[in-house]
């Protein structure tokens, strides 16, 4: 080849890399007009910002370092490395498909017990006097502070599944955090009509947007039955933590069983508790064995219903820890252990 | 034991315990042994009594008192006692087993038998050759010589040793005695001119003159209150069994018109005090009143005639305002009442029998012990209280109470509302320390984490109590340190420590112990008080 063939050649690649370039950036200017649009329109633009937009072949979207303004904890510092939607699929403009996921969603669980406090004596008093067993439930927030739980940085995965011909919804979510564990769910609502589904995104909207979406979950759910629920935990620090501080609040000396561990009377109380539910004794009692058994080397337990029961969430009653039993005895849920590594 | 008396009619005979041989004392025991339950009815005790009294009067006039036993089948069914001063008229009671038990209990204290100290006091030993112990600074009193120096007087005057060292006397009709005139004298007291100051006709006592009355005593401080009352205190007796002196006091009052003094005289009133530091003795009324009886008897041996009695229990041989010493307004009167135990005023009734008038009338002893008693009740139930509560709390309540503080808090709960309000908080925590630096100390339970301001307050190894300011360690502590793991990024500023006598505090689970140690009762017991309320029975 000539010299001038030579120049002529690396003209033509500059010119097409030149094209390469202008194209990517009209592309990532119609992406990021979509995504502005998308924002606006569910008036989420002050609520969701992020720095940067990647293009990406297989994704719909990805967008870095993303941060999320609660309307309640408009003050909490979070950030999100990576937030992509793989797949949104609408059919006759209803969302029926969504799957995403987010890499290293952070954020000091501190500052939101900080943000929440309602006085210094408030907060010192409420640790003070402390119920390892009941505060679980109704401050867990304290409870995953006590567990030595403070610096969240999870990657989660989200996904949504709508068939409006059956009335039915799947959710999946997988969350896995470095202290808190790898929690991995997945739920099956039926009879879920139309208007119904728009209340589970109206929910989402008002998280963000007023900080309170339990009208949009209440009307969400209205009417609805469970069909499937599987459910796992699998432990990184979380439990072992809390057991640790039981320790510590019970006076734990060495060589000598952790107060936080069930005792037969424990199990008993446990039994009695879901008894109370459904009086399949043996079963409940071997449900109540295998939580004392994962409360003591805690590792990976697993929640899965029977096929083939669906459970109308109506027929639920009590408070939440009692709905949620009655819901899992139910649909005859059975309840294994599983080492996490081989 | 002798038999004293019997009647084979009644079918009643009555013994004296005999000591030595010997059972005529000032104190008989008495047992009666009657046939019948019913020869201790008043009625027939009162007319064996007077049988008895017959004998006594007879055969031993020196008693004064009797404790009396009645058995009948050989089983005590009767307690009481008698005295001379009424007409041993028995009285019911259980006075002679209180007198045994004060009796035991102040032998028990008693380092001998002669000459016991009260309050580390003890009157000079020997009864005869006692030289009254002078006051310098309080009692105004010279001795003055006769001319040839072989007599001499203790003379009450307020002029100054100067002006009296010149001064001298001349004694008629007298016997000297170890320079000091005893007994009947005349004595002309002339002053450095040689004129006649005094005479002073009469009797004297170890150089004192007493006027017309002849004070054979022992006397034992010569002291003075101001300058117009001037104090002699001689001693009437010492009972060895309850750790009583009994002490008089004598008094010289100056003249205001003419500046001279009063014979010394002690009888109007008749001012007796029971030294002693037995204030138990004065909780009985029966016990008091006996007392009371035996100082009516010396007023009558030392003042008989007097009308007016002041008696007094005090600690002290001398010096309590009211008493031995006028009332004054700038007396200390807590003081005062410490020293005191018991103080009545008694009157002679015509028919010869003393009663209590003074509305001073007081028993301190009595009401301390009844404040005692109150304050131990008080105690007690508040020992009672934490018992019960204790019973029902937990291992950290019990921790709790044992150092005083409401609760004992756990460090992870702690260190989290410090990071969430971001201040220091005060804490009591229970801690296992693993090592000691300067002024510093590393703790391994609950958590490694670091203690500071130590000095002073840690000085070993192991499980402590601790109270102090707990905050999150500074950012240049953490890289000092190196502490990553949750809640080993505390840091306790010590306010103070208290060392547990086993691991993690076990003493706790001794409650009854705890409350002891908390309440400073050793002998501590729950559920029963301390004393019986004054109804029971």
């Amino acid at each position: 080849m000539t010299k001038s063939m030579w120049v002529a050649v690396t003209i033509l690649l500059l010119l097409f890399t030149a094209c390469g370039v202008f194209m990517v950036f009209l592309q990532k200017d119609e992406e990021q007009k979509n995504i502005h649009n998308f924002l606006n329109r569910n008036k989420l633009s002050n609520a969701i910002s992020y720095q940067n937009l990647d293009l990406s072949v297989s994704d719909l979207a990805v967008l870095k370092d993303v941060s999320v303004r609660l309307n309640d904890l408009p003050a909490l510092k979070n950030t999100i490395k990576t937030f992509v939607v793989h797949h949104y699929k609408e059919t006759n403009h209803i969302a029926t498909k969504l799957s995403f996921s987010a890499k290293n969603v952070s954020f000091r669980l501190i500052d939101i017990a900080r943000l929440l406090k309602k006085s210094d004596e408030n907060v010192i008093d409420t640790l003070a006097f402390f119920n390892p067993a009941q505060d679980l439930i109704d401050n867990p927030l304290y409870a995953l502070l006590l567990a030595g739980c403070n610096h969240v940085s999870a990657n989660v995965k989200g996904e949504y599944t709508y068939y409006p011909q059956a009335k039915k919804m799947i959710l999946k979510a997988d969350i896995d955090d470095k202290c808190l564990g790898h929690w991995g769910g997945s739920i099956t609502f039926e009879n879920i009509s139309n208007a119904q589904q728009g209340q589970l995104l109206l929910a989402f909207k008002h998280l963000v947007q007023k900080g309170n979406s339990l009208t949009d979950l209440k009307n969400f759910l209205d009417g609805a039955s469970v069909s499937s629920l599987s459910f796992a935990y699998t432990e990184k620090a979380l439990v072992q933590g809390y057991k640790k501080y039981i320790d510590t609040l019970y006076l734990r000396q060495p060589n000598t069983p952790s107060p936080a561990e069930l005792s037969n009377k424990g199990i008993q109380k446990i039994v009695s508790y879901l008894s109370f539910s459904n009086a399949h004794r043996q079963r409940n009692a071997d449900i109540a064995q295998t939580i004392a058994n994962f409360i003591k080397s805690p590792d990976k337990i697993s929640f899965q219903s029977k096929q083939g029961k669906e459970v109308p969430l109506r027929v639920l009653r009590g408070d939440f820890l009692r709905r949620l039993t009655d819901l899992l005895l139910r649909l005859d849920t059975t309840v294994t252990l599983e080492k996490s590594t081989f | 034991m002798k038999r004293i008396a019997y009647s084979e009619k009644e079918g009643v005979e009555v013994f004296a315990e005999a000591n030595s041989g010997q059972w005529c004392d000032d104190i008989l025991n008495l047992k009666i042994f009657a046939q019948e339950e019913s020869a201790f009815k008043e009625k027939a005790l009162n007319a064996l009594m007077t049988k008895v009294a017959l004998v006594l009067n007879n055969k031993c006039p020196s008693a004064l008192q009797a404790l009396i036993d009645g058995y009948s089948a050989n089983t005590l069914v009767y307690q009481g006692s008698a005295s001379a001063t009424d007409n041993w008229k028995p009285e019911k009671g259980t006075l002679k087993v209180k007198i045994r038990q004060l009796q035991a209990a102040a032998v028990n204290t008693a380092r001998s038998k002669d000459g016991f100290p009260v309050k580390e006091w003890a009157p000079p030993a020997g009864k005869q050759k006692i030289v009254a112990h002078i006051d310098p600074q309080t009692a105004l009193e010279h001795r003055i010589y006769s001319k040839d120096k072989s007599c001499s007087i203790l003379y009450t005057t307020d002029k100054t040793a100067d002006n009296v060292k010149n001064w001298f006397i001349s004694v008629g009709s007298n016997s000297c005695s170890e320079n000091l005139i005893y007994g009947r004298a005349e004595v002309s007291v002339f002053n450095e001119k040689g004129h006649l100051e005094t005479t002073l006709d009469g009797y004297f006592t170890e150089g004192r003159f007493t006027g017309r009355k002849n004070l054979n005593l022992v006397l034992l401080n010569r002291y003075g209150a101001d300058k117009n009352n001037q104090i002699l205190s001689y001693l009437i007796d010492s009972d060895p069994e309850l750790k009583i002196h009994y002490l008089g006091f004598l008094k010289s009052q100056r003249n205001k018109k003419n500046g001279g003094y009063s014979p010394w005289s002690g009888c109007a009133p008749f001012t007796i005090a029971a030294v002693t530091e037995n204030e138990e003795l004065f909780l009985e009324n029966t016990v008091t009143d006996n007392i009371l009886r035996t100082a009516e008897s010396f007023a009558d041996i030392f003042c008989l005639g007097a009308r007016q009695m002041k008696f007094f229990a005090t600690t002290v041989p001398q010096g309590i305002p009211g008493m031995d010493l006028p009332e004054t307004k700038n007396t200390d009167t807590e003081s005062a009442e410490e020293k005191l135990i018991y103080a009545a005023v008694l009157e002679r009734k015509p028919g010869g029998k003393w009663t209590i008038v003074s509305d001073k009338t007081q028993n301190l002893a009595r009401l301390r012990e009844n404040a005692r008693r109150a304050e131990d009740l008080r105690e007690h139930q508040l020992m009672m209280a934490d018992y019960n509560e204790l019973t029902k709390s937990d291992y950290l309540g019990r921790l709790a109470y044992m150092i005083g503080v409401d609760k004992i808090d756990n460090l992870p709960a702690m260190l989290t509302a410090t990071a969430i309000t971001q201040k220091p908080i005060r804490v009591n925590m229970l801690v296992n320390v693993a090592s000691l630096g300067l002024d510093k100390a590393w703790a391994q339970w609950p958590s490694e984490f670091l203690i500071t301001q130590t000095s002073g307050l840690l000085n070993r190894t192991g499980w402590h109590i601790v109270s102090g300011r707990l905050r999150l360690m500074t950012s240049e502590e953490k890289k000092q340190h190196k502490k990553t793991a949750p809640f080993a990024e505390g840091v306790l500023e010590l306010s103070s420590a208290a060392a547990c006598e086993q691991e993690a505090c076990a003493e706790v689970a001794d409650l009854i112990g705890l409350i002891r140690k908390r309440h400073e009762k050793p002998n501590w017991m729950p559920y029963h008080a301390p004393y019986r309320q004054e109804n029971d029975s």
